[in-house]
């Protein structure tokens, strides 16, 4: 079950990945020096990861990738179990980030 | 152990105002091979959608082996159906959806070793023509470790050699599974199966003779 979970993951993984850096651009207009552009990129980056970059995502994937959902079903997964392992699967992603970000305040 | 009897009953479903079904049984065993037929609309997606658990209808009653199951598609391995379109995920090659999908090893080989699909091993699903991928899909679903095996449009598609291949790899499961299969292809559908439904009115008919398809509207008179 987990595996074809990680892999549905990942499909979302890509639309929220593409959405939450657009999204992340306007997090450089809140800062005024280069480091504050920089952990403003970040910070609504990983924002947005959790949530309307993933919410976008999954709204995207449900759109236009409907029938594929028919391949985890066939593995006796459901839909709120694909979309609550695709969001966990953010997580150590925002970790990372935010650990960045602390790095990046601390120099 | 693969569950071998399905049985619906009083099954209703309308979508807004108009009803496609009305009261519907149906019941199949391992061994039956059933086409489903019926016009365009008149409820054949529908009533496999409901049987696999991911349409909810107004009312059913629905046993397998004699248990009653609302989503049979979240036992994992009770049914598996074949949609319509395309639904690999696209970001793997072949190797890794059989390794994904398919649990036992020996069934992983042989998928691996048929002779259509091991030269593709290696590629994904969008790089197969239309056919050859459609073939992948149901070589998947028949292998499924489930006792009940839905295919919706399975002949949609392809041609005539591909085919025949399909009705071989059902005909060597037909002993272990119980079949439903949607399809306008009716001609396939008389050859491969040995029972025959048909939705129309709401109501699902058990044809006896290919001519009660003419006689009930489906068939025009010339194609029997």
């Amino acid at each position: 079950m987990l595996r074809p979970a990680l892999n549905f993951s990942k499909e979302i993984f890509r639309f929220n990945l593409i959405i939450s850096v657009a999204i992340g651009f306007f997090g450089i207009f809140a800062g005024g020096s280069p480091t504050t552009s920089l952990t403003g990129f970040f910070s609504v980056f990983s924002f947005s990861l959790f949530t309307g970059g993933f919410l976008f995502a999954i709204y995207f994937y449900s759109l236009k990738y409907h029938k594929r959902y028919y391949f985890y079903y066939n593995l006796g997964l459901t839909k709120i179990q694909l979309i609550s392992a695709a969001w966990l699967f953010n997580l150590p992603v925002v970790l990372a980030v935010y650990i960045l970000i602390i790095i990046i305040n601390a120099i | 152990m693969p569950y071998s009897t399905l049985e619906i009953d009083s099954l209703t479903h309308s979508y807004g105002n108009r009803r496609i079904l009305s009261n519907v049984y149906f019941n199949c065993k391992i061994g039956d091979v059933t086409g489903v037929l019926g016009r365009n609309g008149s409820g054949k997606s529908t009533l496999l959608k409901i049987i696999f658990g991911t349409v909810t209808p107004q009312f059913k009653h629905l046993r397998i082996n004699n248990e009653i199951i609302d989503k049979p598609f979240q036992k994992g391995n009770l049914v598996a159906y074949l949609p319509e379109y395309n639904f690999l995920p696209a970001n793997i090659a072949l190797d890794k959806i059989i390794d994904l999908f398919i649990k036992d090893q020996r069934i992983k080989e042989e998928i691996q070793q048929d002779t259509l699909i091991n030269k593709y091993l290696t590629r994904k699903p969008m790089e197969l023509s239309s056919g050859e991928s459609r073939y992948f899909e149901i070589l998947l679903i028949v292998n499924h470790p489930a006792g009940i095996i839905l295919l919706d449009e399975p002949f949609s598609g392809i041609e005539p050699l591909l085919k025949e291949r399909i009705i071989q790899l059902i005909e060597s499961k037909k002993d272990e599974k119980c079949f439903m299969i949607a399809d306008h292809d009716y001609r396939n559908i008389l050859k491969l199966c040995n029972r025959l439904i048909l939705l129309t009115d709401q109501n699902c008919i058990e044809i006896n003779e290919p001519s009660e398809l003419t006689e009930r509207g489906y068939l025009p008179e010339r194609y029997v």
